[in-house]
């Protein structure tokens, strides 16, 4: 288990929670921090003394107050960490909901972890810890649904486009397709072009090429 | 009437440059210089052809010394030298136009000695006061002379030029006027002993006692005449018989009356002036008691009076219309430059105008924003944080009853999310990464039940988008798909980006269950219309019960 742990998170009251969590489960070292910059420091003390932390929890908001601030954010003090000790592991703990967010946050800030809090936080915070020492990316169930929903989120592209715009004209798929192979598109056979109507067909919810068409004339796409 | 004028204008001072003031005697007609002897023509002769050479001469000069630098000493003598000219010539118009062209290049320059500056402001105004008097226009005569007197500081100067207001008054039969100022220049001019001087004023002195019928009148003529006659100065003696002739006259004494002015004609036939003789031949015909003779007098002054006068109004004429020409072009070209310059301030005024509007508007969003976000956060650190924090406290702490305590946690989680969906409804969008930020809210919304789809989000070019229209874009797509989440029960919803030459086109449809007008209001789409209205947007939607929700989103790039 994690033996070293850092707690960036700047209401007291849920850093005493966290704590909680993780002395139940035997953390030996728990420091915790209420500035970004603080954190920061400490991180490279440890590094110093030979003693690094294993484990970054942190917050993504932190409030403003009398002290002047380099590192405003969970999000710039991720970033400073992950140079100043690139193979610590980070979960980040928040409440925050938008998926836009999150997915930058796991894209372009590689976090291990992601727990939101919530009514099951600290059971969800325990999952996280186990999954993230075992080498595993974790994230609360909830955000889970939501990011499996975008994955389904539909973008036609020019191809689609094009594509619905010949079926429009009335041209047949033979000749879909040998406009599609002029111009060197690589999805240009007779089938994978009936593949990619039925598609467009069921994403739709239409039941024949002519009502494809209509909807896609009524939903401005052609 | 002419003849007489012919006499005044002779008598008249003209002040001239110190530089020629040793010249300013009839003996200086044999001066060899050549600009000396223009000078002398200018200023002496009664011959036109000379007059006019002279002219020539002069405004030569002038021409050559305008091109040169530094020479305007040299213009301004010039045109004081034609002006004297013009005005012997009887263009008394272009005369008065020179002498001001003299002044004015006095007021421009930068170059001449104060000594000159001075002398020759009191010259020419002396000279414009000549002017006026002989155009009749006696208020404005005045005060030129005025304007000279008060520039002069020498005696003798202060004396020729009282010495022509006093002529003036005299010629206005002001005899009351012309008396006071004749004995105070005769004053002044016997601590001199300047001799032509003493007996000019001391004549006219004698001549306005003589009008006013003081007795010592005759006195002082005779006095002069003395005087005039002890130097040898021929003019000076003409002068005193001619007057000496209206003294009888006046007096109806004809006989003595004759004998001066027969006295006067033979000076002048001497002189071989004949401007002289015909001052003196119109006095004798004035005596000449034959009735024809006083006709064809009458009818021949007449005629000279009523041809020099529109002589003088063909020149007035012809000089207004030059200066109305040039007052003309002057004023069309300063229209010009008042209707450029009006334009100009005009078109800054309507740019700054829209300027700041539009700077007003991107500055309310952009507050709007700002606003908006820091409250989020607000709400997202201290309420949502709270909640979560509370929810914990509840499951961990408090010993309830376990139906009790799971109602109280699924309370406290129900305002929990609200307070964090306020939070995220009104959090900050990534502007740099837009069309990421796009998609995230779309994602957001898409559920098993509900698929979003779009075209190409980069169809429009977001990098070259104003942020305050990308934060109006992003609220009123945001407000869409609330309102969507909430009320369409719709399965399919896409949003199309196009982009119709400069204008961009978001268009929304979903398939769900519609609602009215008036619904569609209350949810919030007043909202959307009145965001993209603040980027001279438009928003349409179609919507009936049943029949989905279509809504169209324009702006300009």
């Amino acid at each position: 288990m994690f033996q070293n742990v850092l707690i960036a998170e700047d209401q007291n009251t849920i850093n005493k929670g966290v704590e909680r969590t993780l002395t139940e489960m035997k953390i030996a070292t728990i420091v915790t921090s209420q500035y970004c910059d603080e954190a920061l420091l400490k991180i490279k003390a440890a590094q110093n003394e030979e003693n690094p932390f294993d484990l970054l929890i942190t917050d993504l908001s932190f409030k403003a107050d009398h002290r002047k601030r380099k590192l405003t954010s969970g999000q710039e003090l991720i970033k400073a960490v992950r140079t100043a000790q690139p193979t610590i592991k980070i979960i980040v703990f928040s409440v925050e909901h938008r998926i836009g967010k999150i997915k930058s946050l796991m894209d372009n800030l590689d976090i291990d972890g992601y727990v939101e809090k919530g009514r099951e936080e600290s059971k969800e915070l325990k999952k996280a810890i186990k999954k993230v020492f075992a080498g595993n990316k974790y994230c609360s169930s909830s955000i889970t649904q939501l990011l499996r929903n975008t994955d389904d989120i539909a973008q036609i592209d020019k191809y689609d486009e094009l594509l619905l715009q010949l079926v429009a004209k009335g041209l047949k798929r033979e000749q879909i397709a040998t406009y599609f192979k002029k111009r060197g598109f690589s999805a240009s056979s007779v089938s994978s072009i009936e593949k990619r109507v039925n598609k467009l067909k069921v994403l739709f919810n239409a039941k024949t090429s002519e009502q494809l068409i209509a909807i896609a004339i009524d939903r401005g796409l052609i | 009437m002419k003849p007489i004028k012919f006499s005044f204008l002779f008598f008249i001072t003209g002040i001239q440059l110190s530089f020629f003031l040793n010249l300013s005697s009839l003996n200086a007609r044999q001066a060899q210089d050549s600009i000396n002897n223009y000078y002398t023509i200018a200023n002496f002769s009664t011959n036109t052809e000379d007059l006019l050479s002279a002219f020539e001469f002069y405004k030569n000069r002038k021409d050559e010394n305008l091109k040169r630098k530094h020479t305007d000493k040299k213009v301004v003598e010039d045109l004081w030298q034609i002006a004297i000219i013009q005005l012997r010539l009887d263009l008394l118009n272009e005369s008065e136009t020179t002498a001001i062209e003299g002044l004015k290049t006095i007021e421009n320059s930068n170059q001449l000695e104060e000594s000159f500056t001075k002398e020759s402001e009191i010259g020419l105004n002396n000279h414009l006061g000549r002017v006026s008097q002989e155009k009749k226009d006696y208020k404005e005569a005045l005060n030129y002379y005025k304007k000279a007197l008060n520039l002069s500081e020498t005696l003798a100067l202060k004396n020729s030029i009282r010495q022509n207001t006093g002529y003036l008054y005299y010629h206005l039969e002001d005899y009351d006027l012309s008396r006071k100022i004749f004995e105070d220049v005769l004053k002044d001019n016997l601590i001199t002993d300047d001799t032509i001087k003493i007996a000019r004023s001391m004549t006219y002195l004698g001549m306005s006692q003589s009008k006013l019928g003081i007795p010592t009148a005759l006195e002082n003529i005779e006095k002069a005449l003395q005087l005039r006659k002890d130097i040898n100065y021929d003019l000076g003696v003409f002068d005193s018989h001619y007057n000496l002739s209206e003294y009888y006259k006046d007096r109806d004494d004809n006989k003595k009356a004759k004998r001066y002015i027969e006295k006067a004609l033979s000076i002048a036939k001497n002189k071989k002036d004949i401007g002289l003789k015909l001052s003196a031949l119109s006095s004798i015909v004035d005596l000449n008691e034959d009735n024809y003779v006083q006709q064809f007098k009458f009818i021949n002054d007449s005629i000279s009076a009523a041809r020099q006068q529109i002589k003088n109004q063909y020149s007035a004429k012809k000089y207004n219309v030059e200066k109305q020409v040039a007052i003309a072009q002057e004023y069309k070209l300063q229209k010009t430059i008042y209707l450029l310059l009006g334009l100009l301030i005009t078109i800054i005024a309507i740019g700054l105008y829209f300027l700041l509007k539009s700077k007003h508007k991107k500055d309310k969003i952009k507050q709007a924003y700002q606003n908006e976000t820091e409250f989020s956060k607000k709400v997202h650190d201290e309420l949502a944080n709270d909640m979560s924090d509370l929810m914990n406290f509840v499951a961990h702490k408090i010993d309830a009853d376990a139906t009790e305590k799971t109602t109280l946690l699924d309370t406290i989680e129900d305002i929990y999310v609200r307070t964090r969906d306020i939070s995220t409804e009104k959090g900050s969008i990534d502007l740099t990464n837009f069309s990421q930020s796009i998609k995230h809210l779309l994602m957001q919304h898409n559920k098993e039940d509900t698929q979003v789809i779009t075209n190409d989000v980069n169809t429009i070019n977001w990098e070259k988008i104003s942020s305050y229209k990308k934060i109006v874009v992003y609220r009123c797509l945001q407000e869409l798909m609330v309102n969507m989440k909430k009320h369409s029960k719709a399965k399919v919803v896409s949003i199309v980006f196009k982009k119709v030459k400069k204008r961009l086109v978001i268009k929304y449809v979903d398939d769900g269950v519609g609602c009215s007008k008036e619904e569609a209001k209350r949810n919030g789409l007043l909202n959307v219309e009145s965001r993209i209205k603040k980027i001279d947007g438009t928003f349409n939607f179609t919507t009936s019960k049943g029949n989905g929700f279509k809504a169209t989103l324009e702006f300009n790039s």
